[in-house]
């Protein structure tokens, strides 16, 4: 299965965390319940599309573009 | 710490020692709910020691008679931190020696959130304190089904666990008594966490060099011993050499450790179907989500409800206001009244009095603010904001909750400044305390009222009033420098904590009242205590330096007035205003204002400028009647004749007039930019708890100002 970031989903689509390219995010994120393993959905981002709006495991998160795409999805 | 507390604390010392506990969870876990309902008004708000982090601290009595102090610390996510708030925690739980370390924990989990709270209750576990893991339920949740999942935890983790309504108080009781049973309890010896090969060799290391520390206290210390401020500079620079020695890769273990905790207990909390109602709640937050943060509609409406906010501290808020004026103008009359003409009623009424006034008067400003941000914040809304306003307020290192500050400036500064507190980035926060004064505030509008009505001339040049253009003007002028300048701040000021953003969304929920109203009482106290001692003191000051002069000066003043007064005939208004006048150009105040003419005279400023821009230090709007009483109207000031008697003054040495085009500008960007209000260095010193920041905005503001009408005038000069 192709492997790809984040920021490069639809609005509304959602994936398979996979892995994160960069630990000192990860930690940040996997204590924030963002882990290897949970669904993510891309609900909607703002105006200019750089700050995302994403429900993982129903639970309502707000992420930057930029730390969203060190999140790998399958 | 209230004398009385002290007092108690001291008293009961000889009896039992004050026990702590520290009470604990992640960010909207119903944290704060909880320390509301056990401690109401009996809590204190201070400082963590070192950083500008809120601690609140409360106190307990238990039944048997011991006192407990309750410590509220910051919402926390996990014990490898990556924000300044969640560093207090760590630190304090590092630190056997710390005042914060605890005795005991409670744990406070939403039960609706386990899968996500429970990370952060296992590293606590490991520290093996006593510990009480509390669910908080919603009102909604089935509470039926919340003692199944109580049983189920308790076997488990081997550790109390109960479950309550932080908001409704029910099972309080039950709480109090598990504390007490808490504090009995000795260490606990059940771990969570099985620490790996190089894990365990890193704890050595660590515990070799900095004995007495638990396992998990040891493998925080490998991780963090950087920034902890228990460890000492000689063991960081030990521990920098040998812990990297022994192939120890902090972010990669961390990392580890974390899904090893989530792989522990997610695959049977799973199964526990704790959702019920809260799925119902998690998906009306969706639905008003759809809205609230649509990228169109959502700006519109959070644009819709800052004008409420603004319409309510700058209107609203006047009612009371300007009962409270009225009502020290009165009671300074009666006292004038009933007491002899002499130089302590004169510091009662003008002095104690109106400084006390000065202090009252921000209260509804504060109330009012506090409550619509209090609810805001309650209700879950404000962090849509954050998200709405990221990538905008970003680029001025500013963040979306310094929206609300800003608008609020708009009105004051001084309830704006205190609204900071809900910043979580350190220097987000700091730069809207530094640039929010920049924005114009209501006590600017009389003094743009006057000098642009003597200048601009009230001409309509299509549909627009050409001094409405010039207000308009100015209001932008200050916005833009607001901007400009925490441009400038976020790339010149240093951050220790990385910017990113990754913020949970809560779910919407009806406000907690009792949370809103202490919020609210506590802004009020901390102002009127902390703040108001400074602005009543300064207002003294400057009440002395304006009535009183040197030597025998005040009384040939006073004579001098008189005589002339005789001499030309003067009805009794007439003779006070002549007097007030003198008297004020030969005070303390009018000293100074001659004093510093010199400086100010390239910014087309003379001395009673000079005097004008001192008083102004007690409040901007004091420049007007200053002004109208060195010109002698002070009783019948209205903005009319001041704009007459400004046009009239004459330099009393070439005729020319005083009041140029050039020197009006001049003073008009002036106020746009200088600092010149006491009472929001005062309010910037309690919230940045520091005479580092205050002096640095007011040397920034008015340096900035003076260059600018340097710049205004002597082109004017120039050009004319």
């Amino acid at each position: 299965m192709r492997v790809i970031s984040l920021p490069e989903f639809a609005t509304r689509q959602s994936g398979v965390i996979d892995r994160f390219t960069d630990d000192r995010l990860a930690v940040k994120m996997m204590s924030m319940g963002v882990f290897p393993g949970r669904t993510i959905e891309l609900v909607r981002k703002t105006s200019f599309g750089d700050t995302l709006y994403v429900l993982v495991d129903k639970r309502a998160l707000a992420i930057r573009k930029k730390e969203a795409s060190c999140i790998l999805l399958k | 710490m209230h004398p009385a507390e002290i007092e108690e604390e001291k008293h009961s010392g000889a009896k039992h020692k004050t026990h702590r506990i520290a009470l604990l969870g992640n960010p909207n876990s119903g944290k704060t709910s909880l320390f509301n309902q056990l401690t109401g008004l009996r809590q204190k708000v201070g400082n963590f020691p070192g950083v500008t982090v809120e601690k609140k601290t409360g106190h307990l009595r238990l039944s048997d008679g011991r006192n407990v102090q309750l410590i509220d610390f910051p919402g926390t996510y996990s014990l490898h931190p990556t924000s300044a708030d969640e560093k207090v925690v760590v630190n304090a739980l590092c630190d056997v020696q710390s005042p914060e370390f605890p005795d005991a924990i409670i744990y406070v989990a939403d039960i609706t959130q386990l899968e996500q709270h429970l990370l952060f209750f296992t590293q606590l576990l490991d520290l093996g304190l006593p510990i009480v893991l509390v669910l908080n339920m919603s009102d909604q949740a089935d509470v039926a089904g919340g003692k199944e999942i109580v049983k189920i935890l308790e076997r488990r983790f081997r550790l109390p666990v109960l479950a309550l309504s932080a908001r409704t108080g029910s099972g309080f009781t039950q709480l109090k008594t598990e504390i007490e049973l808490l504090l009995n309890k000795g260490q606990s010896f059940f771990r969570y966490y099985r620490p790996g090969e190089v894990e365990i060799a890193a704890i050595e290391v660590v515990k070799k060099q900095i004995p007495k520390l638990e396992d998990y206290q040891a493998l925080l210390v490998a991780h963090h011993y950087n920034w902890l401020t228990s460890v000492p500079d000689s063991d960081k620079e030990f521990l920098r050499e040998a812990i990297p020695a022994i192939g120890f890769q902090s972010l990669n273990l961390q990392v580890r450790e974390t899904m090893q905790r989530y792989n522990q207990f997610t695959p049977w909390i799973h199964d526990l179907s704790v959702h019920g109602g809260a799925d119902g709640n998690k998906s009306t937050t969706s639905r008003i989500d759809r809205i609230f943060t649509n990228r169109v509609i959502g700006p519109i409406l959070f644009a819709l409800l800052m004008i409420l906010v603004f319409q309510a501290i700058f209107s609203w808020a006047s009612y009371p206001m300007d009962w409270i004026d009225g009502s020290m103008t009165s009671l300074g009359a009666w006292f004038q009244d009933i007491m002899p003409e002499a130089w302590y009623t004169n510091l009662l009424t003008e002095g104690i009095l109106a400084g006390l006034g000065g202090v009252l008067i921000f209260i509804p400003q504060i109330a009012i603010l506090f409550f619509l941000v209090a609810l805001l914040e309650e209700v879950g809304y404000m962090a849509r904001a954050v998200f709405l306003f990221d990538r905008l307020m970003q680029r001025f290192g500013l963040n979306g909750r310094s929206v609300v500050a800003l608008i609020s400036g708009g009105a004051c500064a001084i309830p704006a400044v205190m609204s900071t507190r809900t910043i979580a980035n350190r220097k987000e926060r700091l730069i809207t305390i530094l640039v929010t004064p920049f924005i114009s505030c209501s006590a600017r509008i009389p003094v743009y009222t006057v000098l642009i009505g003597f200048v601009v001339p009230s001409v309509t040049i299509g549909i627009f009033n050409l001094q409405g253009l010039a207000f308009m003007g100015l209001y932008l002028l200050g916005i833009v420098t607001a901007l400009g300048s925490a441009w400038v701040f976020k790339k010149v000021l240093k951050s220790d904590e990385p910017g990113f953003l990754l913020m949970e969304l809560p779910v919407y929920r009806w406000p907690d009242m009792r949370n809103v109203f202490l919020t609210v009482y506590e802004r009020v106290r901390s102002f009127t205590v902390e703040a108001g001692k400074i602005i009543f003191a300064i207002s003294i000051v400057i009440w002395f330096l304006a009535s009183y002069g040197p030597g025998t000066a005040m009384k040939e003043a006073k004579s001098e007035a008189i005589q002339l007064a005789t001499d030309n005939n003067l009805d009794a208004d007439a003779t006070a205003d002549l007097l007030a006048a003198q008297q004020l150009e030969h005070s303390y105040a009018g000293i100074l204002g001659k004093a510093i003419e010199p400086a100010i005279q390239p910014l087309g400023f003379d001395w009673k400028m000079g005097i004008a821009i001192i008083t102004s230090f007690a409040a901007r709007e004091v420049f007007v009647s200053t002004m109208a009483t060195i010109y002698s109207i002070g009783s019948q000031d209205n903005e009319g004749r001041i704009i007459e008697r400004l046009a009239a003054e004459k330099d009393p040495l070439n005729g020319t007039p005083v009041y140029t085009t050039a020197t009006s500008f001049s003073l008009l960007i002036f106020y746009v930019f200088a600092m010149q209000c006491m009472s929001t260095l005062a309010v910037v010193r309690r919230e940045t708890r520091s005479w580092k920041w205050p002096l640095f905005q007011f040397l920034f503001m008015t340096g900035l100002a003076y260059i600018s009408s340097l710049i205004i005038y002597q082109s004017f000069l120039y050009f004319a």
